[in-house]
């Protein structure tokens, strides 16, 4: 292990000098479709100005700065609205037999996303458990999202019939929905988690009470504007 | 009733085998280390106490750049409180960390620009009470001989100037 | 009562009258030994039949998903080790390679390779943990000395690669934290050369033991029916008859350059998750022989050697490995959304990331397979003995720390 190490060591400097040349680099690859072309050059001469100057013993300390800086930059570009995106697979099945999807694109891993009504939700996801083009007989787990000015509750299918994933969206206006517990029963217990840490609630579920949090807790954990009373736990604002 | 006959046969003879597969044990060595007469054998890489390395000379390797204290995940366990003096060296006047509360992730010895946060290979940490776990720059700091040998061993740089 | 006993699998003659009982509620738990952790089961009785079952849950409960939102995403990477401590590999997997995909940061071979290796022998010290407490709940206390002898050798792997026994903190987004040290490879193919014959001693004293056949076999029949609808995944599901192996349907990592076959069981009983989970153990060996076959660049001391003779190809291969391309501290991926799901030992575990360009997740979602498969005990435990409800739950494999996250 030390022999290795030493072996190394003519590249770790190099390193270092690298992961500053790199940065800029790794984040250019990521965000393709997002408007970010012009401040990607202004960033990597930043970056350069910094990498003259630093000595290098403070380069980590540098280059957080320098990263700091950049997004205050990037914040105005996002105002150009992306083109919509195209209808997958599954959001055109839905749509030809008579259901009002709003298509969502792909993920990151390519899953693709489709948001639906809250009053056709338990339509449609009997639709899409029945039907012998989508199969989804599997629901993976249910995820609540806020934010800040709407909940969401995001499904995420899977079939054992295809092997496809399919994640469904839908807005829980004034904090409701409906459950899904009679589609896939194992709907349950992530209906009443969802229930538990944002304080959706699933109307025709059989039983709808806490199930992480203590039963006499108040206020829902996951929400955004959840005041954390306890000391401890807001150390990281300072 | 012949059913209950194999039944029988076979269940004796399972029993036995498992019985001759566990008897076999006695006569193999063991492989349970006899702990505090023989320790373990540990990596280099093992995840122990925190301790800060100096240089050869036994100054503080520290910059006090603060980037082990941003990356732990138990907040505001370690404390730096540094100045800088005329010639624009950093002093650093406070350096605690409270292993009371680490969770050795490693990730501060992982951030650290000149290799000053590194982990021994030292798991034995009990104290009597909770103020003795939290350690300060004394308690942490390696003589600098400890901290070549450690640099030696470890294949670090001699000393990142 | 006359009703519940026809549901009972080869059982004895049961009174026809019906006898006026009271039920009887007996509360298991939280502390107690055989459920492998904090968890209460509020189980309402008719004699020794099982009327109803309640799980209570949520005394583990750490706030894992909350706990993102204060923290910068490579601070929060520690605490991903405690979401599911038994197999953490697949946690950071999940987290990594979610983060990856957002970022779309490529991954190199070597890496791949790595990551796969560990999670392999992740899966099988999960499984001969899981061996040897559901022994133990059967009431055969020796198999699970020997399943602990073998699953010590993989953590000291594990501890030479990563420095932690349990809590890795080893992957990192685009890489790993520092390459494999030399000659870890031929330690790994040790291990796994003389693992069969340790799994042949474990069959020798358990498989065929009469006392063992009759507490597995017939018992906690799951069908396939019933797994799908409440979510179960992962070896419990396989034993349904199910072939449902997300390395092989949908594959990630380098798992579609690695030649293994998914055990598939018949009738879904305590017997067939046994088996499943055995042959599994067998396949995971398999996967680790060829990956290290297979493995880009070789071992380390190889590559060691290679670079000293001045290849530069072989700097090249080394310096991807490291993580360290990447500034952690600040690190931000773009906006965005993905969400992972990954074989882990007890199913599907996924991990659903929102970022919007700051260093903290805007949301972090873990989808434990435990909390799906645990949720089936109620309705399967459903007319069945209560001597048995120990030997179906520890046979589903249930980690309560991956429940209440």
């Amino acid at each position: 292990m030390s022999n290795e190490k030493e072996k190394n060591n003519p590249q770790e400097p190099n390193e270092v000098e690298a992961s500053l040349e790199t940065t800029p680099s790794a984040e250019e690859k990521a965000p393709e479709e997002k408007p970010k072309k012009a401040v990607k050059a202004k960033k990597s001469e930043d970056s350069d100005e910094v990498a003259k100057a630093a000595p290098k013993k403070e380069v980590a300390a540098q280059t957080t700065e320098d990263k700091a800086a950049a997004p205050k930059e990037v914040a105005p570009k996002k105002e150009e609205t992306p083109p919509p995106p195209e209808p997958g697979k599954y959001g055109e099945l839905l749509q030809a037999n008579g259901f009002s999807p709003t298509h969502l694109g792909k993920d990151a891993k390519g899953t693709e996303m489709v948001d639906i009504k809250s009053t056709e939700l338990r339509e449609v996801s009997e639709f899409l458990r029945d039907n012998s083009a989508s199969k989804f007989d599997l629901l993976v787990y249910v995820a609540g999202v806020d934010w800040k000015d709407r909940l969401e509750v995001v499904y995420y299918l899977y079939s054992t019939q295809s092997f496809e994933s399919l994640i469904l969206k839908a807005t829980a206006a004034d904090e409701k929905l409906p459950s899904v517990t009679s589609v896939w029963p194992t709907a349950d217990w992530h209906e009443r988690e969802t229930y538990d840490l944002f304080g959706i609630t699933f109307e025709g579920h059989p039983n709808l009470k806490r199930i992480l949090m203590p039963s006499d807790w108040l206020g829902f954990p996951l929400r955004k504007d959840y005041k954390v009373e306890d000391p401890r736990l807001v150390w990281n604002e300072r | 009733m012949s059913v209950l006959d194999n039944k029988v046969v076979s269940g004796v003879v399972e029993v036995g085998r498992g019985l001759a597969t566990v008897a076999k044990h006695l006569f193999r060595p063991p492989v349970t280390l006899e702990y505090p007469e023989v320790m373990p054998d540990l990596s280099d890489r093992f995840h122990g106490r925190l301790s800060l390395l100096t240089k050869s000379g036994g100054e503080d390797l520290c910059i006090g750049c603060q980037a082990c204290a941003r990356v732990c995940p138990c907040g505001d366990l370690i404390q730096i409180e540094m100045h800088r003096d005329e010639q624009k060296v950093p002093v650093i006047d406070r350096f605690t960390i409270d292993l009371g509360r680490c969770i050795f992730c490693g990730n501060c010895t992982e951030v650290c620009p000149v290799d000053c946060i590194k982990m021994q290979d030292d798991f034995e940490l009990a104290e009597y009470s909770r103020e003795a776990l939290v350690l300060d720059k004394y308690a942490l700091s390696l003589s600098g001989e400890e901290s070549d040998e450690y640099r030696v061993r470890h294949g670090l740089e001699k000393h990142v100037e | 009562m006359a009703t519940t006993a026809t549901n009972i699998p080869q059982q004895g003659v049961f009174l026809e009258k019906d006898i006026d009982t009271n039920d009887m509620v007996v509360n298991i738990g939280p502390q107690h030994p055989s459920t492998h952790g904090v968890l209460r089961l509020i189980t309402t009785l008719d004699g020794e039949i099982v009327k109803n079952i309640e799980p209570v849950i949520g005394y583990l409960h750490r706030s894992k998903e909350k706990m993102a939102e204060s923290r910068s995403l490579y601070q929060y990477q520690p605490t991903i080790d405690r979401v599911e401590y038994l197999s953490s590999f697949f946690d950071h997997y999940a987290f990594v390679s979610t983060v990856e995909a957002i970022a779309e940061l490529e991954v190199p071979k070597r890496v791949q390779y790595i990551r796969m290796i560990t999670m392999e022998l992740n899966r099988i010290t999960s499984h001969l943990l899981w061996f040897g407490t559901f022994l133990l709940d059967l009431g055969a206390s020796s198999p699970m000395f020997y399943a602990f002898r073998e699953r010590e050798k993989i953590l000291k792997l594990f501890e030479d690669l990563t420095g932690a026994r349990m809590m890795y903190n080893y992957y990192r987004f685009g890489g790993v934290i520092a390459d494999m040290p030399e000659g870890w490879l031929d330690k790994v193919r040790k291990v796994v050369d003389e693992f069969p014959d340790r799994l042949d001693e474990y069959e020798a004293i358990v498989t065929k033991n009469p006392i063992f056949l009759d507490r597995t076999i017939g018992i906690g029949i799951m069908s396939a029916e019933m797994a799908l609808a409440n979510g179960v995944t992962g070896p419990s599901l396989r034993a349904s008859g199910i072939k449902l192996d997300l390395r092989k349907t949908n594959p990630y990592c380098s798992y579609d350059e690695v030649d293994f076959d998914v055990p598939v069981g018949n009738t879904g009983d305590c017997y067939d998750r046994y088996r499943v989970r055995f042959q599994e153990m067998r396949e995971s060996l398999k996967i680790i022989r060829q990956a290290i076959d297979k493995i880009p660049g070789g071992d380390t001391a190889e590559l060691n050697k290679r670079r000293a003779a001045g290849d530069e190809t072989a700097n090249e291969m080394d310096l991807q490995i490291y993580g360290k391309k990447i500034n952690l501290i600040t690190y931000k991926p773009p906006k965005g959304e993905g969400s992972t799901i990954v074989e882990s030992p007890r199913g599907f575990l996924g991990c659903y990331i929102i970022t919007d360009g700051s260093p903290k997740a805007y949301r972090i979602k873990w989808r434990g397979a435990s909390f799906s498969n645990l949720s089936v005990l109620a309705p399967l435990m459903k007319g069945l003995l209560f001597p048995d409800l120990m030997a179906i739950f520890g046979s589903i494999d249930v980690i309560l720390p991956e429940v209440d996250r």
